[in-house]
């Protein structure tokens, strides 16, 4: 932090979100305005957050940027565009530069996207720190054109993206309205190979010809996964949320070239998955999963299964580290009736997190 | 053989099929009307193919049926339906049983089905033997209500399934049209779990919310491959092939439960054929390839191009097997533009094979 008298600094923590209906194609590439409505659950910040510091002093001569500490060379394009919007908000009569210091306390590796939290992080720490107007809407936009779905990072509960009108963000639910939710997150050991979200939504959009089909089924299926969650019916939320990850990764498939996130590992999980809601003698569904761009499953759980579930997991996915399964109470679930391979050390860790409440300034 | 001076035997050859417009979908499961035209090549009778004979004689007390010599204790639904068509159109007075021997030249394990060569045999030979009336639409009957798109194996050539009136096949462009034309088979060793397609393709009927956007699309783009193949387009013929496939993986992907046949390999050689169709400069592609319901891709590729490929296979699938890779030249193709891992030991077996003409009664 430059060392000056007039220096003002903001630090905001925000966390990713994990999308339930997912946003994939934008029909304003500038204003990264969606094809379709999302929707999301914002994580606790616990354990997975992006803290955001951002310094302004009169000293500064230029914008700089450091990620875990490290100057970074130059400002991405995404983040100047965030930069020259709040400049053009705050209506200063002089420029006044910005410091940006971002971590995040999950690694690039874990599977989970930084760029909402990171995103909605900086819009927040930078809305309160030039004092913009309407700081809910503003830090939303902001977080919009920086990274899309870092516009549901703002705010904390089930969040829902709007692709009409402003096509800003709201929470629907906040955090207390389902305590008994849990995600887990599954980190396999795959291979960790980045792909371009943008440049691949961009080509689903030109290529698929089931695209526009997807888009005609989104509104009726956010309306009926709202009515779910309101209602806390979890056997009607778990299918909409499988049906939709299944559905964009489709759409992904049928793109040319096909776009294909998921792996051998993410397929196991999917089988184990449905074979372990199957043995439930009423049929209620149990777990349900979701892959964002990536073979790394979300699933959603309520409290009363994750120890059965966490049998499970240490049972199909045995692993000579002891840590990964380390939370695993030492029940003996009776899985002789799941008839999948056991895949040993394919599984690098297990987060277990719960809803978020949203962003904190601190 | 029965030992019977009044016995008649016959003996058909016939080879699998390759969709190049898929069949996944049935309308009326009893007949196996398909949801959709279909399209495909019919290997070349070379080193792919089912041998059925079929003989009755007054000895014969019930009908019995040896797969690679063994008796199997019984016949199969779909067999046993085959025989009472065929029986119901005899119109003999007295019942007339079989013996069915059958034989299939390539291993359950090689990645391609045998139903569609074992029933289009079967078919042929039941007719022969039978003598039945209008015998070409009448072994096409047989074979479709045996194993649906084995009634694209009683036509050599390009082949077109209809899926109204009769919904019988006929034969597009016999295999004289485009000489040029190869196919190449990868068979990856993976494992090698059948998963039934009766099953799947009804749950895709029943689940899939993308299906019907599929099926507005087939008639399209079956014209459009079809001016492809008369003018042999190979850029268009391919294009239109790949997307075909990848939207059918992608419906299978949108199923409930999803339907996942493809795995690290099957993408690994997507991204290898896309990426060396890249390296011509005028952009002419040189590869395609599809997928049916399993991790083996089929490459289509004209003659002139195939050595080349073969190298590319060479360098991306190394083997210690020398068997692999015996048919390639030494041809050392400048791959290094081609930004991708090699996947050493991945391929058991490269099957060169083309368009063949047909069934054949020996």
């Amino acid at each position: 932090m430059s060392d000056n008298s007039d220096c003002l600094s903001v630090t905001c923590q925000a966390s990713p979100n994990i999308a339930l209906i997912k946003y994939w194609g934008k029909r304003n590439e500038e204003l990264i305005l969606p094809d379709n409505d999302s929707l999301s659950i914002t994580l606790d910040l616990g354990e997975l957050h992006s803290d955001t510091t951002v310094s302004t002093s009169s000293s500064m001569t230029c914008d700089t940027f450091y990620f875990d500490g490290i100057q970074q060379t130059k400002l991405s394009k995404r983040m100047q565009k965030v930069l020259d919007e709040v400049r053009r908000r705050s209506k200063n009569d002089q420029i006044k530069f910005v410091e940006i210091r971002s971590h995040n306390t999950f690694p690039a590796s874990s599977g989970l996207a930084s760029s909402a939290s990171a995103y909605a992080s900086l819009a927040i720490a930078l809305t309160k720190l030039f004092n913009l107007e309407n700081p809910q809407s503003t830090a939303a936009y902001l977080a919009r054109i920086g990274s899309g779905s870092a516009v549901r990072s703002v705010y904390g509960g089930f969040v829902r993206w709007s692709s009409e009108g402003e096509c800003l963000s709201s929470c629907i639910y906040p955090v207390e309205h389902w305590p008994e939710l849990r995600l887990i997150i599954l980190i396999f050991n795959s291979s960790k190979k980045l792909v371009s979200s943008t440049d691949a939504m961009q080509r689903t959009r030109e290529t698929s010809t089931l695209f526009q089909a997807r888009l005609s089924t989104v509104n009726d299926k956010i309306e009926k996964l709202i009515q779910a969650i309101k209602i806390k019916d979890f056997n009607t939320f778990a299918k909409i949320v499988m049906m939709d990850s299944s559905q964009f990764h489709a759409v992904c498939m049928d793109t040319y070239p096909p776009v294909i996130y998921l792996n051998e590992q993410s397929k196991h999980l999917i089988d184990l998955v449905h074979a372990f809601n199957k043995t439930d003698e009423n049929e209620t569904m149990k777990v349900a999963y979701t892959f964002d761009a990536g073979p790394n499953p979300f699933c959603f759980i309520r409290e009363e299964h994750v120890d059965e579930f966490l049998s499970l997991l240490k049972h199909f996915y045995s692993s000579n580290n002891d840590n990964i399964h380390k939370q695993v109470s030492n029940i003996d679930g009776n899985f002789s009736s799941i008839n999948l391979p056991i895949m040993a050390n394919a599984l690098e860790r297990i987060v277990l997190t719960k809803i978020g409440s949203g962003p904190k300034i601190i």
